[in-house]
């Protein structure tokens, strides 16, 4: 890591007004991200914090026994929920409390008066996230969001312009496997958009659709699981030249629509696709998105969740091979 | 109070399409959501004070629009405080987060109530919210308006100085410091933070106490935004949907002009076709409606329902106008009562319901609404059975309707559905092969009618739908063939 790269992720920040972080694995560093960005950028921007869910352990989450672990500054917007709002002893102006419930209370909005620590929870669902983010960027020039790489993310996209990858040694101790599954999920950011007529056809569809001579057509199933029924549903398999999946690109989802040779395989976005690595290179499936994903950084952070530690550096220097991004390790402060 | 059969509300409501009546408010706040949800019939003074609310607020949505517009979008923003309400009259302590939404509640109700106060009328007391200012500053304390809450540092002056002192501390954690030092500093932050919260809730018991002394003025805001919110919901409805005000009348009749099924009409408009409202008159003992299949029978008795029970809930009604007299129950015994699995065969089912609306016309007012009774049976007995059912309801004194095919049957008051239209001829069955085209076909006025026997239009009505003509003039020649 250079110090340029550290002031080129900051710079990409800069631009956007909405940038999520999403952790490859739990304890990948994404609480210390989030505080990095924060740090470096408070002094240009007033920031909003949010959540998808929360991030921690269920049990902690449930009991609200969940340590305070994201650092509020005087000024900050951010979610938390209930449970953790009483709890909390930030001095804080509540802006908005939500109509819906998550299983620690409903989702408040506050403005810190004072700084210190609190627990980030927020929405778990997009739809709900997409009004929050609308709401905090009313009181705000910039929202992080921050999100794992688990069903709770999909359509991150959608809602953030930028997205930081957060990697480090929790994903693996061996270097090589941060590396390959690194790659292999930036590789799925960097999945072409699809055209733009399909994409206005089918961003509000949630059922999958084929592309057969020369028209879209609704199976009207929702889950690829059940794509070998198409035939029942009096869909031959001739001549579909594109597929739209709604849901979830699995490995069996992925192999049968091998075996049917469709030109286009599209998804909403990369979050959609849990297609594990080796499939992906068997079958090297010609896959476009809705949406595609403007990934803005990597962060690294070395330190296992237990006490392991891996030589960032030369992480670094072998992602920035391939991928010509910002990369930073969130441990060492250029400054 | 009203009663029902079916009893089960929502068997009756989905029988005389109430249920699409429901599905068409839009009540903005989640207390008149509630509220609709289980909605209850109404003592009388209730229900005509609801009539004639519905009628000013229909004036303003005409005279006013944009008022009311703004007036939506305020109750949009309410929320449900009535669990805080309830928490103060049990003079508990409320928490920061029921004061932020109190504060809300407050400050978009008294908006609610300056926009009343522009319309000049004396004619909307009744949705005339209380001054909540006093209140207001209660959650204000700094005079700033502002939809947020946090426990400000003017309700103590000792809370301006913790903090100070928590923020100064703070601060110094940065500078280069021994871990003792440090130490120490978070041990006296810690301290501070306990006599902060202990006077944070001396605060809270503080506006508690005040907000208890407070609470029949929030109790009566609380009520008159939820009821502008239920009757607002009313009124646009009655101006969506083309209703009126039904009047209430002491002679035990039921008379109404006009009167559509709101369901029916918009799919028939959907079609590009239109409906055609008819007059009901009734009074007390039993009218007996004859008509051909597909005359709308079935629904002048739904409807005649659904005008009844939406007047009994404060609603107002689908006809041009309608009179109705003051019943205790509503009956409607019609095919789908009916449950083929439920153990009882449908003429079970059917009789039994007809039953328990005989013991209750017996000691109270029913209206009783029967489609087709005994249909399920051979009609030798079948129409002994409507003949005994005219002469004990006739002896009940009450309204009472009997929708019958069957000959033979001793009425007094008797109405045929005008039916199928004269000048029809069969030739034209290639344009009706949708069942919906044959709506045009069919007069479906009500005319009173002294014969004792039945319209025999079944036939004709077969032609029309293009059934197999073989069967039909199999048929034609059997009914031929009889004297």
């Amino acid at each position: 890591m250079t110090k340029y790269d550290f002031e080129a992720l900051i710079d990409n920040v800069n631009k956007c007004k909405v940038v999520a972080i999403i952790g490859l694995e739990k304890n990948t560093g994404k609480t210390e991200t989030l505080n990095y960005i924060v740090e470096n950028i408070k002094a240009y921007k007033k920031i909003a914090l949010t959540s998808i869910g929360t991030d921690g352990e269920e049990k902690d989450i449930v009991y609200g026994t969940l340590k305070p672990s994201v650092y509020v500054d005087f000024d900050f917007i951010y979610t938390t929920t209930e449970v953790f709002f009483k709890r909390q002893t930030v001095l804080s102006e509540i802006i908005n409390v939500s109509k819906y419930q998550t299983p620690t209370g409903r989702v408040i909005v506050a403005r810190a008066l004072e700084k210190g620590k609190i627990i980030l929870s927020g929405p778990p669902i997009t739809s709900w996230m997409e009004e929050t983010v609308h709401l905090l960027k009313n009181w705000s020039d910039l929202v992080l969001i921050d999100g794992a790489l688990s069903r709770f993310s999909q359509a991150t996209p959608f809602i953030a312009e930028g997205i930081i990858l957060a990697t480090g040694a929790a994903y693996s101790l061996d270097k090589k496997e941060i590396l390959k599954h690194t790659r292999y999920v930036y590789s799925l950011c960097q999945l072409p958009e699809a055209d733009h007529s399909d994409v206005e056809i089918l961003s509000n569809a949630d059922t999958v659709h084929v592309f057969q001579d020369d028209e879209w057509k609704d199976l009207k199933i929702e889950s690829a699981l059940h794509l070998s029924r198409m035939h029942e549903i009096g869909v031959s398999g001739e001549n579909i030249e594109k597929i739209y999946i709604p849901g979830a690109l699995t490995d069996s989802v992925l192999k049968f629509t091998h075996t049917r040779g469709f030109k286009e395989i599209i998804v909403r976005d990369f979050t959609k696709i849990f297609v594990s690595y080796d499939v992906f290179i068997k079958y090297k499936p010609p896959i476009k998105v809705l949406r595609s994903s403007n990934v803005i950084g990597i962060t690294v952070n070395p330190y296992s969740p237990t006490g392991y530690t891996i030589d960032s550096q030369q992480i670094i220097n072998d992602l920035k091979k391939y991928i010509p991004l910002p990369i930073v390790d969130v441990r060492k402060c250029p400054l | 109070m009203m009663k029902t059969i079916p009893s089960k509300r929502e068997d009756f409501e989905k029988l005389t399409g109430f249920d699409y009546i429901k599905g068409k408010l839009d009540p903005k706040t989640p207390m008149g959501q509630k509220y609709f949800k289980h909605i209850q019939p109404m003592v009388f003074e209730h229900i005509i004070q609801h009539l004639e609310d519905t009628e000013r607020i229909l004036e303003v949505i005409s005279n006013n629009p944009d008022i009311i517009e703004e007036l939506l979008h305020d109750l949009e923003c309410i929320v449900d405080i009535s669990h805080t309400i309830s928490r103060l009259h049990n003079k508990e302590l409320l928490d920061e987060i029921e004061l932020f939404e109190l504060k809300n509640f407050l400050l978009v109700s008294q908006k609610i109530r300056e926009k009343i106060s522009f319309i000049k009328t004396d004619k909307l007391v009744n949705f005339t919210i209380p001054d909540l200012i006093a209140i207001i500053d209660i959650l204000d304390p700094e005079g700033l308006r502002l939809p947020t809450f946090y426990i400000y540092e003017a309700y103590d002056e000792r809370l301006k100085e913790i903090r100070k002192k928590k923020r100064i501390l703070s601060q110094m954690e940065n500078t280069n410091s021994t871990s003792q030092e440090s130490n120490l500093r978070e041990e006296e932050i810690l301290s501070l933070i306990n006599e902060e919260k202990r006077i944070e809730i001396e605060v809270l018991e503080n506006i508690s106490l005040k907000l208890w002394e407070s609470r029949n003025t929030l109790d009566e805001a609380f009520e008159k935004v939820k009821y502008l919110d239920i009757i607002l919901a009313k009124a646009k409805l009655a101006s969506e949907l083309n209703l009126s005000k039904p009047a209430f009348n002491e002679d035990n009749s039921i008379k109404i002009v006009g009167m559509f099924n709101p369901y029916l009409k918009s799919e028939l408009e959907m079609k590009g076709k239109s409906y055609q409202p008819i007059d009901v008159f009734l009074t007390t003992g039993v009218t007996l409606i004859v008509g051909a299949n597909m005359s709308g029978k079935s629904v002048v008795l739904r409807t005649v329902a659904l005008i009844n029970y939406m007047a009994y809930l404060g609603f107002h009604v689908p006809a041009q106008s309608a009179s109705i007299a003051k019943i205790d129950a509503i009956a409607l015994i019609t095919e789908d009562t009916q449950r083929p699995l439920s153990g009882l065969s449908s003429f079970a089912s059917e009789i039994k319901l007809i039953d328990e609306t005989y013991q209750l016309a017996l000691k109270s007012n029913v209206l009783a609404l029967i489609d087709e009774p005994a249909r399920t049976t051979n009609p030798y007995e079948g129409a002994a059975i409507v003949n005994a059912l005219v002469k004990c309801f006739n002896k009940t004194k009450n309204i009472t309707v009997i929708v019958t095919h069957f000959d033979d049957i001793e009425c007094k008051n008797r109405y045929r559905v005008k039916g199928l239209k004269e000048d029809i001829s069969t030739d034209n069955s290639h344009n009706t092969n949708y069942y919906s085209d044959i709506q045009n076909l069919i007069d479906y006025q009500l005319v009173p009618d002294d014969s004792r026997t039945v319209p025999k239009e079944a036939l004709r009505v077969m032609e029309l739908l293009n059934i197999d003509g073989e069967i039909i003039s199999e048929a034609k020649k059997r009914v031929e063939k009889r004297p």
